[in-house]
Protein backbone atom coordinates (compact mmCIF):
# COMPACT_ATOMS: atom_id res chain seq x y z
CA UNK A 1 0.00 0.00 0.00
CA UNK A 2 1.44 3.32 -0.74
CA UNK A 3 -0.15 6.73 0.29
CA UNK A 4 -1.70 9.24 -1.64
CA UNK A 5 -0.76 12.53 -2.07
CA UNK A 6 0.89 14.90 -5.05
CA UNK A 7 3.16 16.86 -2.77
CA UNK A 8 5.10 13.33 -1.86
CA UNK A 9 5.41 11.81 1.86
CA UNK A 10 7.07 14.87 3.24
CA UNK A 11 4.18 17.55 2.63
CA UNK A 12 1.72 14.47 3.85
CA UNK A 13 4.02 14.15 7.28
CA UNK A 14 4.23 17.87 7.82
CA UNK A 15 0.50 18.38 7.09
CA UNK A 16 -0.51 15.54 9.64
CA UNK A 17 2.02 17.77 12.14
CA UNK A 18 0.05 20.78 10.90
CA UNK A 19 -2.76 19.43 12.36
CA UNK A 20 -1.99 18.12 15.07
CA UNK A 21 -0.62 21.21 15.68
CA UNK A 22 -3.98 23.20 15.30
CA UNK A 23 -6.36 21.07 17.15
CA UNK A 24 -4.80 19.33 19.60
CA UNK A 25 -0.82 20.55 20.67
CA UNK A 26 -0.52 21.63 24.38
CA UNK A 27 0.82 25.46 24.30
CA UNK A 28 4.35 25.80 25.06
CA UNK A 29 5.66 26.49 28.79
CA UNK A 30 7.19 29.42 29.32
CA UNK A 31 9.88 27.27 31.50
CA UNK A 32 12.66 26.97 29.45
CA UNK A 33 13.94 24.14 31.33
CA UNK A 34 10.41 22.15 30.64
CA UNK A 35 9.16 23.94 27.57
CA UNK A 36 6.87 21.20 26.67
CA UNK A 37 3.88 20.02 29.01
CA UNK A 38 1.97 16.54 28.55
CA UNK A 39 -1.33 16.38 28.14
CA UNK A 40 -3.53 15.77 30.52
CA UNK A 41 -5.05 12.43 30.00
CA UNK A 42 -1.85 10.86 30.27
CA UNK A 43 -1.90 11.77 33.88
CA UNK A 44 -4.80 10.31 34.68
CA UNK A 45 -6.00 6.90 35.12
CA UNK A 46 -8.24 5.51 32.83
CA UNK A 47 -7.96 2.41 31.17
CA UNK A 48 -5.76 1.32 28.45
CA UNK A 49 -8.29 1.32 25.58
CA UNK A 50 -9.44 4.71 26.60
CA UNK A 51 -6.03 6.21 26.72
CA UNK A 52 -5.30 4.59 23.61
CA UNK A 53 -8.18 5.69 21.65
CA UNK A 54 -7.28 9.30 22.74
CA UNK A 55 -3.83 8.94 21.84
CA UNK A 56 -5.34 7.57 17.89
CA UNK A 57 -7.42 10.23 18.00
CA UNK A 58 -5.16 12.99 18.97
CA UNK A 59 -2.38 11.70 16.06
CA UNK A 60 -4.65 10.97 13.44
CA UNK A 61 -4.26 7.36 14.31
CA UNK A 62 -7.42 5.94 13.95
CA UNK A 63 -9.95 5.03 10.84
CA UNK A 64 -11.89 7.83 10.15
CA UNK A 65 -12.44 8.39 6.56
CA UNK A 66 -10.00 11.27 6.52
CA UNK A 67 -7.09 9.26 7.12
CA UNK A 68 -8.11 5.81 5.77
CA UNK A 69 -8.52 7.19 2.04
CA UNK A 70 -4.98 8.05 2.50
CA UNK A 71 -4.14 4.45 2.47
CA UNK A 72 -6.00 3.74 -0.59
CA UNK A 73 -6.26 4.94 -4.41
CA UNK A 74 -9.99 4.95 -4.08
CA UNK A 75 -10.77 6.09 -0.96
CA UNK A 76 -13.15 8.60 -0.33
CA UNK A 77 -12.93 11.49 2.68
CA UNK A 78 -16.84 11.97 2.73
CA UNK A 79 -18.48 10.87 5.82
CA UNK A 80 -20.85 7.62 5.14
CA UNK A 81 -22.26 7.78 8.30
CA UNK A 82 -24.12 11.13 8.31
CA UNK A 83 -27.80 11.14 6.90
CA UNK A 84 -28.59 12.68 3.57
CA UNK A 85 -27.38 14.29 0.19
CA UNK A 86 -24.87 16.84 1.73
CA UNK A 87 -21.16 15.24 1.48
CA UNK A 88 -18.87 16.29 4.51
CA UNK A 89 -15.31 15.39 5.15
CA UNK A 90 -15.18 13.19 8.22
CA UNK A 91 -11.63 14.28 9.95
CA UNK A 92 -12.24 14.62 13.88
CA UNK A 93 -13.44 18.27 14.01
CA UNK A 94 -16.63 16.29 11.67
CA UNK A 95 -17.02 13.90 13.98
CA UNK A 96 -16.42 15.91 17.30
CA UNK A 97 -19.59 18.29 16.10
CA UNK A 98 -20.57 17.95 13.17
CA UNK A 99 -21.88 14.26 12.40
CA UNK A 100 -25.40 13.91 11.94
CA UNK A 101 -25.54 10.07 12.72
CA UNK A 102 -28.29 9.46 15.13
CA UNK A 103 -25.99 7.40 17.77
CA UNK A 104 -23.43 9.88 17.48
CA UNK A 105 -26.62 12.73 18.47
CA UNK A 106 -26.92 10.35 21.13
CA UNK A 107 -23.48 10.38 22.33
CA UNK A 108 -23.10 14.24 22.31
CA UNK A 109 -26.38 14.46 24.06
CA UNK A 110 -25.18 12.46 26.97
CA UNK A 111 -22.21 14.57 27.68
CA UNK A 112 -24.07 18.04 26.44
CA UNK A 113 -22.30 19.40 29.25
CA UNK A 114 -18.77 19.77 27.75
CA UNK A 115 -20.81 21.33 24.56
CA UNK A 116 -22.71 24.03 26.03
CA UNK A 117 -19.92 26.36 27.34
CA UNK A 118 -19.13 26.58 24.20
CA UNK A 119 -21.74 26.71 21.13
CA UNK A 120 -24.62 28.51 22.05
CA UNK A 121 -26.19 26.72 18.93
CA UNK A 122 -25.89 22.99 20.39
CA UNK A 123 -28.89 21.84 21.85
CA UNK A 124 -30.85 18.56 22.87
CA UNK A 125 -32.84 19.32 19.95
CA UNK A 126 -30.19 20.28 17.56
CA UNK A 127 -26.99 18.05 18.87
CA UNK A 128 -24.57 18.97 15.81
CA UNK A 129 -23.05 22.32 14.67
CA UNK A 130 -23.79 23.61 11.14
CA UNK A 131 -21.67 26.79 11.20
CA UNK A 132 -17.80 26.31 10.43
CA UNK A 133 -15.77 26.73 13.66
CA UNK A 134 -12.27 28.17 13.74
CA UNK A 135 -9.43 26.24 15.03
CA UNK A 136 -9.42 28.21 18.12
CA UNK A 137 -12.45 26.93 19.43
CA UNK A 138 -11.66 23.29 18.83
CA UNK A 139 -8.76 23.33 20.71
CA UNK A 140 -10.59 25.04 23.29
CA UNK A 141 -13.00 22.40 23.62
CA UNK A 142 -10.21 19.55 23.36
CA UNK A 143 -8.10 21.79 26.38
CA UNK A 144 -11.27 21.77 28.69
CA UNK A 145 -10.40 21.17 32.33
CA UNK A 146 -13.25 18.02 32.23
CA UNK A 147 -12.44 14.31 32.52
CA UNK A 148 -15.57 13.00 31.16
CA UNK A 149 -14.24 14.75 27.85
CA UNK A 150 -12.14 12.13 27.51
CA UNK A 151 -14.33 9.55 28.02
CA UNK A 152 -16.38 11.20 25.42
CA UNK A 153 -13.69 10.88 22.82
CA UNK A 154 -13.16 7.26 23.31
CA UNK A 155 -16.63 6.23 23.30
CA UNK A 156 -16.78 8.60 19.69
CA UNK A 157 -14.13 6.61 18.47
CA UNK A 158 -15.11 3.75 19.05
CA UNK A 159 -18.53 4.69 17.41
CA UNK A 160 -16.67 5.28 14.32
CA UNK A 161 -14.54 2.15 14.20
CA UNK A 162 -17.13 -0.07 14.89
CA UNK A 163 -17.82 -2.20 11.87
CA UNK A 164 -14.68 -1.24 10.14
CA UNK A 165 -11.38 -2.81 9.23
CA UNK A 166 -8.96 -2.12 12.26
CA UNK A 167 -6.06 -4.13 11.43
CA UNK A 168 -4.35 -0.58 10.21
CA UNK A 169 -4.69 0.65 13.10
CA UNK A 170 -3.83 -2.60 15.34
CA UNK A 171 -0.58 -3.41 13.45
CA UNK A 172 2.06 -4.07 16.01
CA UNK A 173 4.49 -1.42 17.07
CA UNK A 174 7.29 -3.65 17.27
CA UNK A 175 8.81 -2.59 13.85
CA UNK A 176 8.65 1.26 13.98
CA UNK A 177 10.37 2.76 11.15
CA UNK A 178 11.69 -0.55 10.20
CA UNK A 179 13.23 -1.97 13.40
CA UNK A 180 13.70 -5.56 13.41
CA UNK A 181 11.51 -7.22 15.89
CA UNK A 182 12.58 -6.85 19.71
CA UNK B 1 7.53 -0.23 37.48
CA UNK B 2 5.63 -3.30 37.44
CA UNK B 3 5.58 -4.01 41.71
CA UNK B 4 4.08 -0.06 41.59
CA UNK B 5 2.19 -0.35 38.55
CA UNK B 6 3.91 2.85 36.47
CA UNK B 7 3.34 0.25 33.63
CA UNK B 8 -0.21 1.85 33.66
CA UNK B 9 0.46 5.57 34.09
CA UNK B 10 2.10 6.42 30.73
CA UNK B 11 3.40 10.02 32.28
CA UNK B 12 5.16 7.50 34.39
CA UNK B 13 7.11 5.91 31.91
CA UNK B 14 7.67 8.59 29.60
CA UNK B 15 9.44 10.74 32.80
CA UNK B 16 11.31 7.96 33.84
CA UNK B 17 12.57 7.19 29.69
CA UNK B 18 13.78 10.35 29.61
CA UNK B 19 15.81 10.66 32.85
CA UNK B 20 17.06 7.62 32.52
CA UNK B 21 16.72 6.32 28.66
CA UNK B 22 18.22 9.50 27.23
CA UNK B 23 22.06 9.58 29.91
CA UNK B 24 22.36 6.05 28.56
CA UNK B 25 21.84 7.07 24.62
CA UNK B 26 24.10 9.79 25.07
CA UNK B 27 27.08 7.89 25.77
CA UNK B 28 29.94 9.36 23.77
CA UNK B 29 27.57 10.75 21.78
CA UNK B 30 29.85 13.59 21.28
CA UNK B 31 31.89 11.01 18.92
CA UNK B 32 29.74 9.13 17.19
CA UNK B 33 26.60 10.67 17.09
CA UNK B 34 27.71 13.40 15.18
CA UNK B 35 27.15 11.93 11.73
CA UNK B 36 23.31 12.08 12.71
CA UNK B 37 23.21 16.02 13.36
CA UNK B 38 22.32 17.24 9.72
CA UNK B 39 19.37 18.06 8.64
CA UNK B 40 17.24 15.78 7.56
CA UNK B 41 18.69 13.01 9.56
CA UNK B 42 16.20 13.54 13.03
CA UNK B 43 15.21 9.82 12.75
CA UNK B 44 18.03 7.69 10.68
CA UNK B 45 19.87 6.13 14.02
CA UNK B 46 18.93 3.26 15.39
CA UNK B 47 18.52 4.70 18.65
CA UNK B 48 16.29 7.16 17.44
CA UNK B 49 13.75 4.44 16.25
CA UNK B 50 13.96 2.91 19.46
CA UNK B 51 12.98 6.26 21.02
CA UNK B 52 10.19 6.65 18.66
CA UNK B 53 9.13 3.27 19.21
CA UNK B 54 9.15 2.89 22.44
CA UNK B 55 7.10 6.12 22.78
CA UNK B 56 4.41 4.68 20.15
CA UNK B 57 4.52 1.75 21.72
CA UNK B 58 3.72 3.57 25.15
CA UNK B 59 0.43 5.71 23.65
CA UNK B 60 -0.49 2.66 21.92
CA UNK B 61 -0.44 4.14 18.22
CA UNK B 62 0.58 2.47 14.95
CA UNK B 63 3.92 2.79 13.44
CA UNK B 64 3.24 5.02 10.67
CA UNK B 65 1.73 8.02 13.45
CA UNK B 66 3.41 10.68 12.22
CA UNK B 67 7.39 11.03 14.76
CA UNK B 68 7.07 14.91 15.54
CA UNK B 69 3.90 14.73 16.37
CA UNK B 70 4.31 11.98 18.81
CA UNK B 71 7.18 13.64 20.35
CA UNK B 72 5.42 16.80 20.83
CA UNK B 73 2.57 14.70 22.42
CA UNK B 74 5.03 12.67 24.82
CA UNK B 75 6.89 16.39 25.75
CA UNK B 76 10.08 14.82 24.48
CA UNK B 77 12.46 16.06 22.04
CA UNK B 78 14.54 13.84 19.09
CA UNK B 79 17.26 12.24 20.09
CA UNK B 80 19.28 14.42 17.97
CA UNK B 81 18.80 17.66 20.10
CA UNK B 82 20.77 16.00 23.05
CA UNK B 83 23.38 14.85 20.92
CA UNK B 84 23.72 18.31 19.16
CA UNK B 85 23.86 20.10 22.39
CA UNK B 86 26.59 17.55 24.08
CA UNK B 87 28.54 17.85 21.22
CA UNK B 88 28.61 21.87 20.82
CA UNK B 89 29.19 21.70 24.41
CA UNK B 90 32.14 20.07 23.93
CA UNK B 91 33.38 21.57 21.26
CA UNK B 92 33.08 25.30 23.43
CA UNK B 93 34.67 24.07 26.05
CA UNK B 94 37.42 22.80 23.24
CA UNK B 95 37.59 26.57 22.58
CA UNK B 96 38.27 27.62 26.13
CA UNK B 97 40.42 25.53 27.25
CA UNK B 98 43.26 26.56 29.14
CA UNK B 99 45.51 23.84 27.52
CA UNK B 100 47.23 26.25 24.61
CA UNK B 101 48.51 22.81 22.75
CA UNK B 102 44.94 21.35 22.50
CA UNK B 103 43.80 25.38 21.68
CA UNK B 104 46.20 25.10 18.93
CA UNK B 105 45.00 21.79 17.83
CA UNK B 106 41.39 23.07 17.41
CA UNK B 107 42.61 25.91 15.96
CA UNK B 108 44.52 24.41 13.07
CA UNK B 109 41.52 21.56 12.60
CA UNK B 110 39.06 24.55 12.24
CA UNK B 111 41.81 25.84 9.47
CA UNK B 112 41.95 22.99 8.13
CA UNK B 113 38.55 22.17 7.90
CA UNK B 114 37.22 25.63 6.36
CA UNK B 115 39.68 25.92 3.92
CA UNK B 116 39.28 24.54 0.38
CA UNK B 117 41.80 21.26 1.28
CA UNK B 118 39.76 20.10 2.97
CA UNK B 119 36.98 19.54 0.34
CA UNK B 120 38.97 17.46 -1.00
CA UNK B 121 40.11 14.76 2.27
CA UNK B 122 37.81 15.03 4.86
CA UNK B 123 34.08 15.60 4.00
CA UNK B 124 33.37 13.67 7.15
CA UNK B 125 35.78 14.59 10.03
CA UNK B 126 34.34 15.71 13.51
CA UNK B 127 35.13 19.48 13.33
CA UNK B 128 33.77 19.79 9.71
CA UNK B 129 30.32 18.34 10.87
CA UNK B 130 30.08 20.04 13.64
CA UNK B 131 30.48 23.36 11.69
CA UNK B 132 28.39 22.29 8.85
CA UNK B 133 25.57 21.34 11.43
CA UNK B 134 25.94 25.28 13.00
CA UNK B 135 26.21 26.63 9.87
CA UNK B 136 23.16 25.43 8.77
CA UNK B 137 21.12 26.54 11.53
CA UNK B 138 19.95 22.74 11.90
CA UNK B 139 18.89 23.27 15.39
CA UNK B 140 16.77 26.51 14.23
CA UNK B 141 15.17 24.52 11.46
CA UNK B 142 14.17 21.62 13.59
CA UNK B 143 12.70 23.55 16.30
CA UNK B 144 10.77 25.44 13.77
CA UNK B 145 9.45 21.69 12.67
CA UNK B 146 8.73 20.82 16.30
CA UNK B 147 6.96 24.14 16.66
CA UNK B 148 4.54 23.64 14.16
CA UNK B 149 5.77 26.51 12.01
CA UNK B 150 6.52 24.55 9.52
CA UNK B 151 3.47 23.70 7.27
Amino acid sequence: MERRGVGGPNTHINKLATINHSWFAIPFSINERMPTTVPQYLHLDLSKHVLRNISRFRLRAHTLKVEAAAWFEDGSHVCDQCPGEDEHVQNEVHALLFCQDRRVCELRKHFSFLFTPFSEDFSAAQPFLLQQVNDQLVLDFLSQQNTKLFLFLSELLDLFAAGRDQSAADQPNNLAEGHPPL
Amino acid sequence: MREHALADRPHNSLWLAKTYLFPAGMYGSQVWGTVFLQAGREFSSSLSTLHLHFLKGTLGVKRSTTNWAVLRECGHEPVQFYWFRSAVKLFNSMLNTNSVTLRRVVQADLFYNLSSIAECFSRTSWMRVICTSCSNWTCYSHARVYCGFEA
